[in-house]
């Protein structure tokens, strides 16, 4: 027995020097320039004699793909031996560098859990029971189920769900063009990640997705406004600190002393769901001690134009939007706006303005004058020194930065305003358009070139329906406003990332098929009907060219992908051609890259050489202050605000799960907030359960929470604790710290069914108000130690 | 030939542990086996924290090549110091005397393994992988005086703030920057 397990030992021993004598061949290769891939072989180039294979020709292939999902879209470099995967690395000639994760593909890609056929449910919903069937079956169920949906409640009861995961230029963009051609379907209205931010971007800047990271060098002080880009801008985080290098001020504000606020020179907490009142606070003091960009005010922005006595623009001609006024100081006459050499007024308090007209600007002085450095102080717990000094050093550091990269802070209750109001700051200073300043947003190379669709979308002439993405769970289990009969589910795991998790549960043990396409066990696949296997990177070839890096990326096949686990691409075909519209998305996956590069001046070819950024370095959105609006200012009066019933200036509305909403009777019950945050080890919740990023991060959720509200519910640091509330329960370990602000608990995002649950399980689903975004970071809840 | 060492740049480092991934992924070490490790350095009142990556520091005097019973670990004119696997007994003298936890005990194999600074990279001219990998480029690799000309040597200021062990028991060939 002992000799046995001696030789195993030995064999195991001798199976891992023969696996590393050929990783480290294959990391040479690494050191030299790779461009393009093709079955070379190389001649091992190990010296070690000790090495088992020292004299044995190792050959392997190169191929090149990016980390596609909400992330960075990094380039990725695999190397193959023998058919297999045995090595990812961040490929040498990208701007810059992948992290652990996109080495962790790796485990992905040969993980033992794929799904490798499709399964149908034989259990309970949720009970992970399934056989196997094939294709040819699970595509007649597809079909069979959408035809019934049809049939029994229109098009309408078909629900589409995509979103950031395993996405590509080609999967997501086929998908929603498919169910158009099949009649239509119903849609998860905004999003949620940012629909607040496009909420704002879209009326007063023109333009969304555009990001700084060119110029973050150039800055000589940058906010990191509820945002953590040591974790969410990882690749870039080496621009920030070159930043302070050259004596830039980084600045933090969060409610969680985040990775970044540890590198920062100053961390600001604040109450979550303040951060508008914070930015007004700051607006007034740049207004009262006149730190305002006058000459930029008045040439490239709204805020001279002309506000009647009932609140609406006014207009030179009633027929044509972009006919605003403004008030001549040569002249002493109202003109039209972009008039040649005029002198616009910029506020009654400086000339006499006809009719009782007042400016936008006015109008944003005067909802800023309520946030009086006092008044600040209390709604955000920020003190008031620190306001003073914060909105003095931003306005006179120029050019300063705001990371805002589709921050925590928006995925509050009045997001869009959080938005608008950094915005605001960088406008009303004249911190845009120029290297090392503006807002930083996620941004892409689909915003220099436009990448066409593979498949052109049809007509849609049936009735469908808009489902608030926050309200997913609750809209389907209360089949408002439709009754869903068919639910497909792909590139996203809304078990994980969808606010209020046990709605989404019910939702989707109500319906009757749910379709989930994936690549793992997900939280989200365990409660399908169906389970489709999907291949994952470097298992397909595709096309990147996204909103996330600058770069136009061929994702290569690597490998063969395990059992009969195919493209999303592949089983829309598939379906499609079930419904008679087959020919449009029935063609090699080459013509469709193509087809989307059409009229971008990048060809195939080049990709097949590698990454391709069509645009000049350095970008910097708005350049020279030239916006992207219809008259080329920025506008800072959203009439599409006044017509949902808002401010259409930038305002603070207290959230209805706030601390500080002492009328809210929920208080009494949940006088705790929760925020949720992004860790290292995954995003959202791919990547999570891959074990090397287990082992070298953690394997179980953890809340962080203050020790003063431990210490009131007899809570020690690594006790096994339940966050909770109305809507459920999030059970984790307690990190009892310093580094979260007092009445808050930090939550972390990602955690599977598998690991413990979702920490969504108490999270908002209120839809964000203006935006139709969430409100996840604005959640109240308790906290109790298990059992 | 000169010493080779390590810089780690704590003042840079985020915690991503990118490192310790690439660590993995390059030499393929089993489960619970990583032999480049970030630890949290996480200090309130005033809030820190702090990530120093660290994994082998090929000292100059090895107290695992001291303490080994079978002579497993021999250390190169380079100054890497490494283990004849094939040798080690699992007795884990190594893992005691080791000021740093560099060797790592694996129960499943009963064998003990450290980091071998990427050896047969450096003998084709190429740089550890854990170094390559970093996004902040904050861990450097050279000939140890170089390092320490350029980037100073305050080991003892690093050693009080961290709590680290005293660098005179095996001599590391690291050059730690603190976080300001």
């Amino acid at each position: 027995m002992k000799e046995e397990m001696r030789k195993s030992q030995a064999e195991l021993l001798n199976k891992k020097i023969k696996r590393r004598s050929f990783l480290k061949a294959a990391g040479t290769i690494g050191g030299a320039a790779i461009v393009g891939s093709g079955g070379i072989a190389i001649k091992d180039a190990i010296k070690s004699p000790s090495e088992v294979l020292a004299s044995e020709p190792v050959k392997y292939e190169v191929f090149r793909s990016t980390c596609s999902m909400e992330c960075l879209h990094c380039n990725l470099t695999a190397f193959v031996k023998d058919g297999k995967i045995v090595k990812v690395e961040a490929s040498k000639d990208f701007n810059v560098t992948g992290c652990l994760r996109g080495m962790s593909r790796t485990q992905w890609v040969n993980n033992e859990s794929r799904i490798k056929m499709p399964m149908l449910r034989t259990g309970k919903k949720g009970s992970g029971e399934f056989k196997e069937i094939s294709w040819n079956e699970a595509l007649d169920l597809i079909e069979e189920n959408i035809r019934k949906t049809i049939k029994e409640i229109g098009n309408k009861g078909i629900l589409l769900e995509s979103a950031s995961g395993n996405m590509d230029s080609i999967a997501n963009s086929m998908a929603g063009a498919l169910f158009t051609h099949l009649g239509g379907a119903t849609r998860p209205a905004g999003s949620l990640c940012c629909s607040a931010v496009t909420a704002a971007m879209n009326p007063i800047v023109g333009f969304r997705y555009v990001d700084t990271r060119d110029t973050i060098r150039d800055s000589q002080y940058i906010i990191c406004w509820g945002n953590n880009p040591a974790v969410t801008m990882q690749a870039y985080f080496k621009e920030y600190e070159e930043a302070m290098k050259n004596g830039a001020r980084l600045i933090v504000i969060d409610p969680r002393f985040s990775e970044t606020a540890a590198r920062a020179d100053e961390w600001i907490p604040i109450m979550p769901g303040t951060d508008t009142a914070l930015a007004l606070g700051m607006l007034n003091i740049i207004i009262n001690e006149d730190l305002i960009d006058r000459s930029f005010l008045m040439n490239h922005t709204g805020a001279v134009y002309l506000v009647d006595q009932n609140g609406k623009l006014v207009r030179e001609n009633q027929e044509d939007p972009d006919s605003y006024v403004v008030y001549d100081m040569k002249q002493k006459m109202l003109v039209r706006h972009n008039k040649k050499n005029i002198a616009p007024a910029l506020s009654v308090d400086e000339v006499s303005i006809p009719n009782g007209y007042r400016t936008v600007y006015d109008l944003i002085k005067e909802e800023a004058k309520e946030w009086t450095v006092e008044a600040t102080a209390k709604e955000t717990d920020v003190p008031k020194e620190t306001i003073l000094r914060l909105a003095r050093e931003y306005a006179k550091n120029k050019p300063s930065m705001i990371i805002q990269n589709m921050s925590g802070a928006q995925r509050t209750e009045f997001g869009t305003y959080v938005s608008a109001s950094q915005f605001y700051l960088a406008i009303l200073t004249g911190n845009i358009g120029k290297p090392g300043a503006g807002v930083c947003d996620a941004g892409g190379v689909t915003q220099f070139v436009n990448i066409n669709p593979p498949v052109p979308s049809a007509e849609v002439t049936e009735e469908v329906a808009n489902i608030p993405v926050a309200k997913l769970g609750e809209s389907i289990v209360n089949g408002d406003p439709t009754e869903i009969g068919f639910w497909y589910i792909m590139t996203t795991s809304p078990m994980t990332q969808v606010p209020n998790t046990n709605m989404v549960r019910k939702a989707l043990e109500k319906v009757p098929f749910v379709v989930v396409a994936d690549s793992l066990m997900t939280s989200t696949a365990l409660y399908a009907d169906l389970i489709l296997p999907v291949t994952t990177v470097f298992e397909y070839t595709s096309l990147m060219a996204g909103t996330r890096s600058h770069y136009i990326q061929l994702k290569e096949k690597a490998v063969e992908p395990p059992g009969e686990a195919k493209p999303d691409y592949w089983i829309l075909t598939e379906i499609a051609k079930r419904f008679g519209v087959g020919e449009l998305f029935d063609k090699p996956i080459e013509e469709h890259i193509k087809a989307c590069l059409e009229g971008t001046g990048v060809t195939l070819e080049q990709l097949k050489q590698g990454p391709v950024k069509p645009v000049s370095t350095p970008y910097v959105p708005f350049k020279d202050g030239q916006f992207k609006t219809s008259t080329g200012k920025a506008h800072l009066f959203v009439e599409d605000w006044a017509d949902m019933d808002h401010s259409p200036i930038v305002k603070y509305y207290c959230s209805k799960e706030s601390i500080k909403n002492k009328s809210n009777k929920l208080l009494e019950k949940y006088p705790i907030m929760a925020i949720q945050y992004k860790m290292p080890r995954s995003i959202h919740s791919s990547f999570s359960t891959l074990e090397w990023l287990n082992e070298v991060h953690q394997s179980e959720p953890e809340v962080l929470i203050h020790p003063k509200d431990a210490q009131k519910r007899n809570i020690n640091d690594g006790d096994k604790v339940v966050v909770f509330n109305d809507r459920g329960e999030h059970h984790a370990k307690a990190i009892v710290t310093t580094h979260i602000k007092e009445h808050i608990i930090g939550l972390q995002n990602g955690w599977w069914e598998q690991q413990g649950g979702s920490s969504s399980y108490v999270t908002n689903d209120t839809v964000e108000a203006l935006g139709t975004g969430t409100s996840i970071n604005n959640t109240l809840v308790d906290v109790r130690k298990e059992g | 030939m000169g010493q080779y060492g390590f810089v780690i740049n704590i003042n840079d480092c985020y915690g991503c542990k990118t490192c310790s991934v690439a660590c993995k992924s390059e030499n393929l070490t089993a489960k619970g086996i990583t032999w480049r490790k970030v630890r949290e350095f996480r200090v309130e009142n005033p809030n820190r924290m702090d990530f120093i990556s660290m994994s082998c520091n090929h000292c100059d005097d090895p107290q695992c090549m001291k303490v080994c019973p079978v002579s497993a670990y021999t250390k190169r004119d380079d100054g890497i110091v490494l283990q004849d696997h094939e040798k080690c007994l699992g007795c884990r003298s190594c893992v005691m005397a080791c000021p740093y936890s560099a060797p790592q005990y694996d129960p499943v194999e009963q064998k003990v393994s450290k980091c071998d600074m990427c050896v047969e990279r450096i003998d084709q001219g190429l740089i550890p992988r854990c170094v390559e990998s970093c996004p902040a480029q904050i861990i450097k690799f050279g000939e140890i005086n170089e390092l320490r000309a350029e980037y100073g040597n305050d080991i003892e200021v690093v050693e009080s703030m961290y709590n680290m062990p005293s660098h005179k028991i095996s001599q590391p060939n690291v050059v730690i920057i603190a976080a300001n």
